[in-house]
């Protein structure tokens, strides 16, 4: 309930942004017509994040600015919210305890889906509420009835990866194996959306994929209700198959059970040290290569994002008002996307310091230190592995770019590039250094401290300076002390001292983690 | 040169006759040569025997092996280093002692080449593997001279010169070159105990969790820890990992500040946590392996000796194990580093009755290798079985601590007596409280002499007469709950 409270809100705010944005952004009618005219030629940019459609009114612009962004960001949400509440609790024995009482697990299976359910109604809650007061200004003039369909159409993505992420718990052994079940389903709804967004003509496709069926929603630009019935149908048939196979299996068991692997290695098994490698690898392979798919897909449609000079006009403002003034309208755009990879990082990297402290929450770490281990050493050597899986992030997140701005022959040179990875990754250095810190000192607040530090960080960098030029509090996210690059050059003095800081953060953290008692969860 | 001194307690009787060879076959690594030695005795080995034998080795390093038989099955007493350590001449002895037999040696030690200090020495006593007597050289290095300052001063550092070591006679004396290295020994008279606390005491917040505990575990010794929930038994387990910091007073493991130097204390522990809290995506092979490579050492055939006996599938994922099979993990891996000290919290925790019995022979096999074992139990007949010593916490608080001999010299008796006519009157009696009659039938205990009881039971003609000492339960219990005095039910009654 809590994350759903926190996303609605961001949603909301998010759409509240962008319609003080428009005006600011397009002053003129005929300011509008050029961007509706660039972006309507614009087929890699409506693959990625769906059709322009009406961009020259504001409600146009809206949904083409976030409801992409929302759909993706709501399924990967719903996803994580089911196979944390389903088979989560289940691995960690809790259901057992609820199971031993005055229930079934279908039953309790229901609930859990009631659940999940209030989750989502949260969700469109505050997301409906605020599009409502920000469509209610008579700049923007957006309908009540037309603002809540907008609401609707935008979490439902959430809805639907609510219930197939609950399928998906009954189906794979693990959680992992669920998300990652769930993950693939995702990927294969998105490219089917994508092919049909590509401009080939095959916009029929969309039929085929329940991304497609969100999108043909249109909100905002002429609703279209139709599709609701498709993507109510697929919600309740996955959670009314989640239901049933809940009542066939055992518990802790799972429909698809995984034959018996293969003879375990124990190559990275050595020592205490290679252990976060065992655990980690497929995290942070995981996430290497979402980042560098995504620079390489930034890097691709660069060079037509920033062929439309309204376009990149309002990007350029902004980055003006973030200190930056960039001469190159592919490395503006390049270097205004990137901001958005930095904060992704930033997430992974306190993802990291959340597994660490999970590995003494959970006891794990007794029979480490119970052990001829060091406390220090330990910690260092988690560390290290962060450091590099952050670093080496970066290397591919500026290759990647590179690589799609090479292959489109936009005028950015590597070194740029490899300069924008870097500043992807100096942000996660600090928040390691940081989280490191807090793991110290408050190890049970760690985690929480630090996602949200990133989340704010985020949010002050992308809205902050169109609501405030207060640079107190514009100076209270760590991404805006890097530039925008490859937009600027590398601020190496900001580079430095955030490094520096970060260092002295893992040092404090590393001294009082040594001395503190071991805290269970 | 050094000298390698040490002794150990096996639970055999010398036989009659031994044969010593030193066969170097068991060590492929080293370049072999004969080296032999005998013994005879002329007489019967018995108790009060003595006798000797001395062995030299000719040429290189050469792992000695002693062999005896005359027992069910061979025994062989060998040597077998990693580093280029080579035994020459010293002085074995065996004497009777009990039902058991000690060994004691004392060997010249030459180093040679480049030499790994923290290469295990270890000697190969029975079949099966090792009981690691010598520890390693570099923990040698470190041990403290006999007699030595106070517990928790630093050891002398190595290499410091020192006069050559009186001779005791001419099967030990040996020149030796110019530069000699600090004696290295493992006296046991002189080691420091396995577990040492002194104040030891943890508050939470206002809570004391801990109240200052002197104890002292020695080494080779077996100590029940017992309590009820939350009297502060984890916590100092806990403490004397270092898992946690103390409030007030510290602890030693071998000598080693546990709170100060966690890391090298815990070399010569082992731990089997209270909760199975393993890895969920290894398998349990995996985390053996992982156990063992963290922990430094393992005897890998004891290990699957282990396995077999826990019954236990290590192909399977730990998220796949039972609580127990958990549990079984987490004691083979323990077990099998042979450690010098087992810290045990309700190690037999999920495990059934069988496994629970496994357990307990593994516990008494750690016991006759000279293991020390501290061990958190709620199961009283487990920790009345295998325990030297026990200690009784209640509410942070050491209240008792001793044999349960000694324990049991201190409580009551509980006496059963049945008359044939209506009984006398006992609770005038001195030393006889909480009399209980039914019909023939009187119960009471007796604290200290039970002559006077015993006078007024014959002398009124009593027909049958039990008695029966306190069990562990009866005297935990006694800590908990009843008044002095108090008339009480039988524990046993129906």
């Amino acid at each position: 309930m809590r994350s759903a409270f926190v996303w609605g809100a961001l949603f909301g705010v998010l759409v509240l942004n962008e319609v003080l944005s428009y005006h600011k952004n397009f002053p003129t009618a005929q300011s509008r017509e050029e961007f509706a005219h660039t972006l309507g030629e614009n087929s890699a940019m409506e693959a990625i994040i769906g059709p322009a459609r009406h961009v020259d009114t504001i409600g146009g612009f809206v949904a083409w600015r976030m409801f992409g962004l929302m759909i993706i960001v709501g399924a990967i949400w719903g996803l994580l919210t089911a196979t944390r509440l389903m088979r989560r609790e289940e691995d960690a024995g809790r259901w057992e305890l609820l199971l031993a009482g005055r229930t079934t697990r279908r039953h309790a299976t229901v609930q859990a889906m009631v659940g999940l359910t209030a989750g989502w109604l949260v969700l469109w809650a505050l997301t409906a509420v605020l599009t409502v007061i920000a469509g209610s200004s008579s700049t923007v003039g957006f309908s009540i009835s037309s603002s809540l369909f907008f609401a609707t159409a935008a979490t439902l993505s959430a809805a639907m990866f609510l219930a197939l992420g609950a399928l998906a718990t009954q189906l794979a052994p693990t959680r992992r194996q669920a998300n990652g079940l769930g993950a693939a389903v995702f990927a294969v709804f998105y490219l089917i959306r994508m092919v049909a967004d590509s401009g080939t003509g095959l916009a029929w496709m969309r039929w085929a994929s329940p991304l497609g069926w969100v999108e043909n929603l249109r909100p905002l630009t002429g609703s279209d209700p139709l599709a609701l019935l498709p993507i109510a149908l697929l919600a309740t048939i996955a959670a009314g198959s989640a239901v049933a196979l809940a009542g066939r299996r055992d518990l802790g068991a799972a429909v698809l059970t995984r034959r018996r692997s293969p003879r375990a290695g124990t190559r990275l098994l050595g020592g205490a040290n290679m252990l976060v490698a065992q655990l980690e690898r497929w995290v942070a392979i995981a996430w290497v290569a979402g980042l560098g798919a995504l620079a390489l897909l930034f890097g691709v449609v660069a060079r037509s994002a920033a062929s439309g000079n309204v376009a990149v006009n309002a990007i350029e403002e902004q980055l003006g008002r973030l200190g930056a003034h960039p001469t190159n309208a592919v490395s503006a755009w390049v270097g205004y996307e990137f901001i958005f990879l930095a904060a992704l990082l930033a997430f992974a990297a306190a993802g990291q310091i959340a597994a660490l402290r999970s590995e003494e929450a959970e006891g794990h770490l007794d029979n480490l230190l119970a052990r001829h281990v060091h406390r220090g050493t330990w910690l260092l050597g988690r560390l290290g592995f962060a450091v590099v899986f952050v670093l080496v992030a970066g290397l591919v997140t500026g290759i990647g770019g590179w690589i799609g701005v090479a292959a489109r022959h936009s005028d950015v040179g590597v070194g740029s590039m490899l300069q924008a990875g870097l500043n992807v990754a100096v942000p996660a250095l600090f928040v390691l250094g940081v989280g490191t810190m807090l793991y110290g000192l408050v190890p049970r607040l760690a985690a929480p401290i630090l996602y949200v530090l990133v989340l704010w960080s985020f949010l002050v960098e992308i809205i902050g300076s169109s609501i405030t030029s207060n640079h107190w509090l514009l100076d209270t996210a760590v991404l805006t002390h890097l530039g925008p690059v490859p937009a600027v050059s590398l601020n190496w003095t900001a580079v430095a001292a955030l490094i520096g800081l970060g260092l002295l953060g893992a040092a404090a953290g590393t001294a009082a983690f040594r001395r503190r008692d071991l805290v269970a969860a | 040169m050094a000298r390698i001194r040490g002794e150990i307690l096996i639970e055999r009787p010398p036989e009659a006759v031994f044969d010593f060879v030193a066969d170097e076959r068991n060590e492929p690594r080293f370049n072999p040569q004969m080296a032999t030695a005998s013994l005879e005795s002329d007489e019967p080995i018995g108790e009060g025997s003595r006798f000797r034998a001395t062995f030299r080795s000719v040429g290189r390093l050469v792992p000695m092996k002693v062999e005896f038989t005359g027992y069910e099955r061979p025994h062989r007493l060998a040597s077998r280093t990693r580093s280029r350590v080579m035994l020459t001449e010293g002085e074995l002895t065996f004497e009777p002692e009990g039902s058991g037999t000690r060994i004691r040696w004392s060997w010249d030690v030459q180093v040679s080449g480049p030499l790994r200090l923290a290469d295990p020495i270890v000697a190969r006593l029975g079949d099966r593997q090792e009981r690691r007597i010598w520890g390693n050289l570099k923990a040698l290095l470190e041990e403290e001279e006999p007699g030595a300052a106070e517990p928790g001063t630093r050891p002398e550092r190595p290499g410091r010169n020192r006069p050559p070591r009186a001779d005791r006679g001419s099967l030990v004396s040996r020149s030796t070159p110019e530069r000699r290295t600090r004696p290295l020994g493992l006296r046991r008279s002189a080691m420091a105990p396995a577990i040492r606390t002194f104040g030891l005491a943890k508050s939470f917040g206002d809570v004391a969790a801990l109240r200052p505990l002197d104890l002292e575990v020695a080494e080779g010794e077996v100590l029940g820890y017992l309590g009820p929930n939350g009297a502060g038994k984890t916590t100092t387990i806990r403490l004397l990992l270092g898992l946690i910091r103390a409030s007030a007073g510290r602890a030693e493991l071998f000598g080693v500040d546990a709170q100060a130097r966690p890391a090298e204390a815990h070399r010569r522990v082992a731990y089997v946590p209270g909760e199975a809290n393993l890895w969920p995506g290894l398998t349990g092979a995996q985390s053996l392996y992982l156990l063992g490579r963290v922990q430094g050492q393992v005897d890998e055939t004891y290990q699957k000796e282990l396995v077999e006996r826990f019954q236990l599938d290590p192909s399977k994922r730990v998220r796949a194990y039972s609580k127990g099979n958990r549990q079984k993990v987490l004691l083979v891996a323990a077990l099998s580093s042979r450690a010098d000290l087992l810290i045990l919290d309700e190690p037999t925790s999920g495990l059934d009755p069988l496994m629970e019995e496994t357990f307990r022979e593994c516990v008494r096999e750690a016991r006759g290798r000279g293991q020390a074992v501290f061990l958190s139990s709620h199961i009283l007949s487990e920790v009345e079985a295998l325990s030297d010593r026990v200690a009784i916490l209640r509410a942070g608080e050491l209240v008792e601590v001793g044999t349960l001999a000694e324990m049991r010299h201190l409580s009551a008796l509980s006496i059963d007596a049945t008359f044939d006519t209506a009984p006398p009157d006992l609770s005038k009696i001195p030393g006889v409280t909480a009399v209980e009659v039914l019909d023939n039938r009187v119960r009471c205990q007796v604290v200290g002499s039970v002559e006077p009881l015993l006078g007024v039971l014959v002398a009124s003609g009593v027909h049958q007469l039990l008695s029966r000492e306190p069990s562990l339960e009866e005297l935990f219990l006694a800590h908990y709950g009843r008044e002095p005095g108090a008339q009480t039910e039988h524990p046993h009654a129906t």
